[in-house]
Order: C-alpha cells, then sequence, then structure tokens
C-alpha cells in the first residue's frame, strides 16, 4: 500500500495529465453529444498518434535538457520525399522508408554532435539545422506541394486492426517500447543522470556526449516516422505540413509533468499531454473557435504546464 | 569584466606616472577589447564589395539606402533580441509579436491619424507583450525559451484571429516613407544611425549596466545589489517593444501584413545577433556589431539572388551562418582569453 502511494505521490503530475484527458472527454461529450463515439475516438486518437510520435523524440531530447526545434521540417522533409519518391507505388517504400528513417537519423546526429562536442545551445543548434533542412526541401521542391501518398501509407495512418487503427497499434508499441528503454535499461539510466546533473554524470562515468547524440538521433526518426504516417493521413504531402507539430511536440512534453530542465519525466506522461491536445484540438471548433486558436491554446498549455510544475519543484525542495 | 582589467593599479604594485598608467590602462583594454563586431563589420564589407562586383552602383547613395531598408526590420529585431541574449537569454516571441504588428497595420492603418494611433497600440502591445516573458522569465524563475516558445504560438494565435491569411494594405505615404530621403541621405540610412545613437547611449546608463551584469554573472549581480527581477523585465520589455517596431519597418517594406511573417525572422534575428559578436551566453555584446550582423545577411541574400542562386538558398545560408557565428564566436573567445591569460 505504501508503494503504491509512494509510486501515486511520485508520478502526480502524469496522473493529473490522464485526469485533464478524462476531464476534457466528458466536457466534449456534454455540449457535443456523440464527441466518445467509437468512431470519434478512433479519430482523437490518431490525431494525438500524430503528436505522441514526434513527443517521443521531444522527451527524450529535453529529458538530458535539451530541446529540438528542427522536428517540423524533418517531419515535412520525410513527408514529402516519401510522396515524391514513390509516385503513388507503395512496393517502392520498402528502400524509401529505411532511406527517410536513415537520413533523419543523420540529421539527428549531426545536431547531436552539434551540441555535444561543439557545445552549441541546443536551441541554436536545432533552430540553425531547422532552417538547413527547410531551405534544402525548398530547394528540392522549388516551393511547390508534393504529390499523393503512397498506399501503403494510408492505410498505416487509416485502418484498423480489429477493434484498433494501425496508429494506436504503433503508438502503442512506441509507449511500451519508450517505457523500457527510460526505465529498465542502462541508457535510460544514463540519459536521466546526463539530465539532471551533466557534470556529475560525466564525472560517474557516463559518456554524456554519446547519450547527447543518441536522444537526438531518437527525436530524427521520430519526426520522419510522424512525416510518413501524416502523409498517409493527409493523402498528400505540402509545405508546411510540420508546422503545428513544434508548439504541439513541446506542449504535451510539459503537460505530461516532463521537467524542461531535464532529468525528470517520462513518455507515460507525454501520451497523456498528446491525447489531452488531441482531444482539446477537437473540442475547439465545437465552441466555435477557429484553428487559430489552437496555437493559442498551445501557448497557454505550455506556460500553465511550467508553471505548475516549477511550484511543484518548489514545493518539493522547501519540503525535502 | 572587461573594464576591472584596466581598474587595478595595484595590481603590479608599482608606482606609474598617471599619463603611463593611463597609457597602460589603455593598453590592457586594447589587449582584452572585444574583437567580434569589428569582425562583423570586415565580413559586411567584404560582402558587401562582392556585390558592388557582381552588381554595379551598389555603391551609391540610393542604392545604400534601400540596402539599409530591407535590413532595417531585421536590424530592429536585433536590437531587442540582443538585449535578451546580453541576459543570456533568448526571446523566440519576437515573431509573433512581429507577426500580430503587421497584421494590425495593415488592417487598421487607414490615414494619417489612424496610422499614428495604432502605430502607438502596436507598440504598446509589444511592450506588454515584453513585460509578460520578463515577468514570467524573471519573476517565476522559468526558462527563457520554454517562455517565450509559448508567447511566440499565443501571438502567432492573435495575429491570425486579426487576419488570417496574408494580405490587407497600409496608406501609400506610410509605405513610401523608407524610400524618401532627408538632405540626400536615405530616411532608412538616418533611421540605422538613430539606432546606433539611440544604442551608444542606452550602453551607458544604469540598466544596461545591470543587464551586462546579470548576463556576466547573475549570482554576483545579485549579492552586488542588482535588483534582478525588474531588469529581467525591462530587458524583454525592450525586446518588445522593438519587434513591435520591427513590425513598423516591416508593414512600410511590404506595404501589407502577414500572419505568418514572424516565424521566419526568429532564427535571423538570433543569428544578426551572434554574427555581430554578441555571446550567447550573455554579458559581452554590442548593437554596433548586430547592425553588422543584420547587413550581413541581408548582403547574403543579395548576393544569393545576383548570382542568380534560388532565393531558398538564403534560408540554407542563414542556418548554416547561425551555426558557423556560433562556433566562430566560441573559437574567438576561446583564443582571446588564452592570449589575455584567462581575463573575460
Amino acid at each position: 500500500m505504501t508503494t503504491v502511494t509512494r509510486t501515486l505521490s511520485r508520478n502526480r503530475a502524469i496522473l493529473f495529465g490522464y485526469l485533464l484527458v478524462v476531464i476534457l472527454a466528458i466536457a466534449g461529450e456534454i455540449v457535443s453529444s456523440g464527441f466518445l463515439r467509437i468512431d470519434h475516438i478512433d479519430e482523437l486518437i490518431i490525431t494525438g498518434g500524430f503528436i505522441a510520435l514526434v513527443g517521443v523524440g521531444q522527451t527524450f531530447v529535453i529529458l538530458t535538457g535539451g530541446v529540438d526545434l528542427s522536428i517540423p521540417w524533418v517531419l515535412n522533409t520525410s513527408a514529402v520525399f516519401l510522396t515524391l519518391w514513390a509516385k503513388g507505388d507503395s512496393a517502392r517504400m520498402a528502400w524509401i522508408v529505411p532511406v527517410l528513417l536513415l537520413g533523419a537519423a543523420g540529421i539527428g546526429a549531426i545536431n547531436g554532435i552539434g551540441v555535444a562536442f561543439l557545445r552549441i545551445p541546443p536551441i541554436i543548434m536545432t533552430l540553425g539545422m531547422s532552417s538547413v533542412v527547410e531551405g534544402g526541401l525548398l530547394l528540392v521542391t522549388n516551393g511547390g506541394s508534393g504529390q499523393n501518398a503512397p498506399g501503403a501509407a494510408v492505410y498505416l495512418a487509416t485502418h484498423r486492426w480489429g477493434p484498433l487503427p494501425v496508429l494506436a497499434v504503433l503508438w502503442l508499441a512506441v509507449l511500451i517500447a519508450a517505457t523500457v528503454i527510460l526505465s529498465a535499461t542502462p541508457f535510460g539510466r544514463r540519459l536521466y543522470a546526463t539530465g539532471l546533473n551533466r557534470r556529475v554524470a560525466a564525472f560517474a562515468g557516463v559518456n554524456i556526449q554519446q547519450v547527447t547524440v543518441t536522444v537526438y538521433v531518437i527525436s530524427g526518426v521520430a519526426a520522419a516516422l510522424a512525416g510518413i504516417a501524416l502523409a498517409g493521413y493527409v493523402g498528400q504531402s505540402y509545405l508546411g505540413m510540420g508546422d503545428p507539430y513544434l508548439f504541439a511536440s513541446v506542449a504535451a512534453v510539459a503537460i505530461g509533468g516532463t521537467s524542461i530542465l531535464g532529468g525528470s519525466g517520462n513518455f507515460v506522461g507525454t501520451t497523456a499531454g498528446a491525447l489531452a491536445l488531441a482531444v482539446l484540438a477537437a473540442l475547439l471548433p465545437i465552441l466555435g473557435l477557429q484553428p487559430a486558436a489552437l496555437e493559442i491554446v498551445y501557448g497557454c498549455v505550455i506556460l500553465g504546464a511550467v508553471t505548475l510544475s516549477s511550484a511543484r519543484k518548489g514545493q518539493q525542495d522547501r519540503t525535502d | 569584466m572587461t573594464a576591472s582589467v584596466g581598474a587595478q593599479p595595484g595590481a603590479s604594485g608599482r608606482w606609474r606616472p598617471p599619463i603611463r598608467q593611463a597609457g597602460a590602462e589603455m593598453w590592457a583594454r586594447s589587449r582584452s577589447a572585444d574583437v567580434r563586431p569589428a569582425a562583423a563589420w570586415v565580413l559586411t564589407l567584404i560582402l558587401l564589395f562582392i556585390y558592388a562586383g557582381l552588381q554595379p552602383g551598389t555603391l551609391s547613395t540610393g542604392s545604400l539606402g534601400i540596402l539599409a531598408a530591407d535590413t532595417l526590420a531585421l536590424a530592429v529585431l536585433g536590437l531587442g533580441q540582443g538585449v535578451v541574449i546580453l541576459t543570456a537569454g533568448i526571446d523566440l516571441s519576437v515573431g509573433g509579436v512581429l507577426a500580430l504588428g503587421t497584421t494590425i497595420a495593415a488592417t487598421h492603418f487607414t490615414g494619417t491619424g489612424t496610422t499614428l494611433l495604432w502605430s502607438v497600440v502596436i507598440l504598446a502591445i509589444g511592450t506588454a507583450a515584453g513585460v509578460i516573458n520578463g515577468v514570467l522569465v524573471g519573476r517565476l524563475r522559468l526558462q527563457p525559451f520554454i517562455v517565450t516558445l509559448a508567447t511566440w504560438s499565443i501571438f502567432d494565435g492573435i495575429a491570425l484571429y486579426v487576419l488570417p491569411v496574408a494580405g490587407g494594405s497600409v496608406p501609400g505615404g506610410y509605405a513610401n516613407w523608407i524610400n524618401g530621403s532627408a538632405g540626400g541621405i536615405p530616411n532608412a540610412i538616418w533611421v540605422l544611425i538613430a539606432l546606433v545613437a539611440v544604442w551608444l547611449w542606452f550602453r551607458r546608463t544604469r540598466t544596461a549596466r545591470r543587464i551586462y551584469a546579470i548576463g556576466s554573472d547573475r549570482e554576483a549581480a545579485r549579492i552586488a545589489g542588482v535588483r534582478i527581477v525588474p531588469t529581467l523585465v525591462t530587458a524583454y520589455a525592450i525586446s518588445g517593444l522593438c519587434a513591435a517596431g520591427a513590425a513598423l519597418f516591416y508593414a512600410m517594406l511590404t506595404a501589407s501584413g502577414d500572419p505568418t511573417s514572424g516565424d521566419g525572422l526568429i532564427l535571423p534575428s538570433v543569428a544578426a545577433v551572434v554574427i555581430g559578436g554578441t555571446s550567447l551566453f550573455g554579458g559581452q555584446g554590442s548593437f554596433v556589431g548586430t547592425v553588422a550582423g543584420a547587413l550581413t545577411l541581408t548582403l547574403l541574400g543579395d548576393v544569393i539572388f545576383a548570382v542568380h542562386l534560388a532565393s531558398y538558398w538564403t534560408v540554407l545560408a542563414d542556418g548554416l551562418l547561425l551555426i558557423a557565428a556560433v562556433l566562430a564566436g566560441t573559437g574567438l573567445q576561446a583564443l582571446q582569453a588564452r592570449r589575455t591569460g584567462g581575463h573575460s
């Protein structure tokens, strides 16, 4: 019993995240009956799935005390190249997907090397990289829009396996993998150690450079995967399709109770954050608000979450 | 930090005649002086001559006026960004404030009266936005990047409400002012000169010294009696005010408004500051360098255009230049620290 209460109190922020999802969902059902119909829940899960996919990378990066601002354009680049190369032929995805994931891993590795070895602040490194990737993509597409997504990508984003959308299964797999990596592997422990205190971690023998490069690689690969799925969901690719996912990924991490300073939090929390944002995004049009309101909501949610978490931390510091 | 090098006459324990003492101090100061803003101006001049070689007539007053006009919004944005970076912070919300400013300008500037009135409103909104950032960063001790990322999103959203798609218009006289001239010198160049003059005055104020102090060592500044919260609020308010001012010039240049105009200017605003030699870690830098940084970015775009490369190259080049400038800045600083025996 005591271990249960201890676990609960340690993960209060995450519980709060899930509570928020439930409250928002019930509010949705109240203002618009049918909000919690099974097909609408599917839609919520798919919307949340994209946020969760970019959120997993952002979670890993933020846990080390960094941030990845290059996610939107890595996502967009992967979506555009998928449609550009596949030309509607799903068979080609057998080589396109590995190439895209490898390319994104390379971009992530450069981010990580800049942060870990060249000591460039993460915001600056990933902001610069974002611009380089955006410029490169604009040059390739000449500013035009992409083409239609191949069938396999559409299947990934819209089909169901039994009662679950394929994307939900992917999300669940990512959730399990991320949770195991973070809580049950030596790499996970090194990652938290790096986020808590780089210097102490280095003294304790943690290869913080290796950890840092790895988390940015994970973030790049996750963004590319999200790009492939999103192209499938939308049915095509276009420039700017990644834009909402910078704010969304950071907001999901913040709602999930992960410390923006690094060192504490996990992807179980980010999953709650992604769900909460998906429900919010569905609620706004029902309340008669324009899509622009979503950006305002993202901003307020980030501010609210980090303010709460810093207040909680202050309280903990006093009681410890 | 720099001033203290020369301000310790007793350090060597040897008496010198006052005039030689002053000479020694100047020598010590020049040895430890920050060379980075000067390096930025050298880079600007090199690019200017390259561009002049490609595009004859570049060095005429009229062409330099156009260059200044193209740089104005970025330079003003960089002035504010630079002040925040001096405190070891960063202001991503300048993008949101700029976008909101241009949309208000494009929808509310109809005649002289409304233009004046709404200009004041835009500047007030920008300042208020900065105060909010400053309170959150200073009072609640939140991370500057997360606070300004959030407010960037909020102001982008509000801008979309004001004007959902790029468009609108501003009065012709307002848009044309930037191309005008006074006393044979283009207005845009006058504005740049005025901004540098304001900076040279501001740098000597107590507020500026406090901003530098917080950036070089926050804890030491606090112990020395610097009130951290009001100083940070002032720094972010200046940045908000500058972002709003940049919006006025941006609307002048494009004669319209755009709710997404700010997103593409956040990186250049940081890049102008960093190319200009301001340290991302705070406490060191000058707007004199930032002007060179902003001119460098504009000239880079001009050169890319002159050699008939796609304009998208500028987006790519800006990102590379930012990273290169950070590396060069850190490298120069390390080199200088070694030369002056560890001083700053």
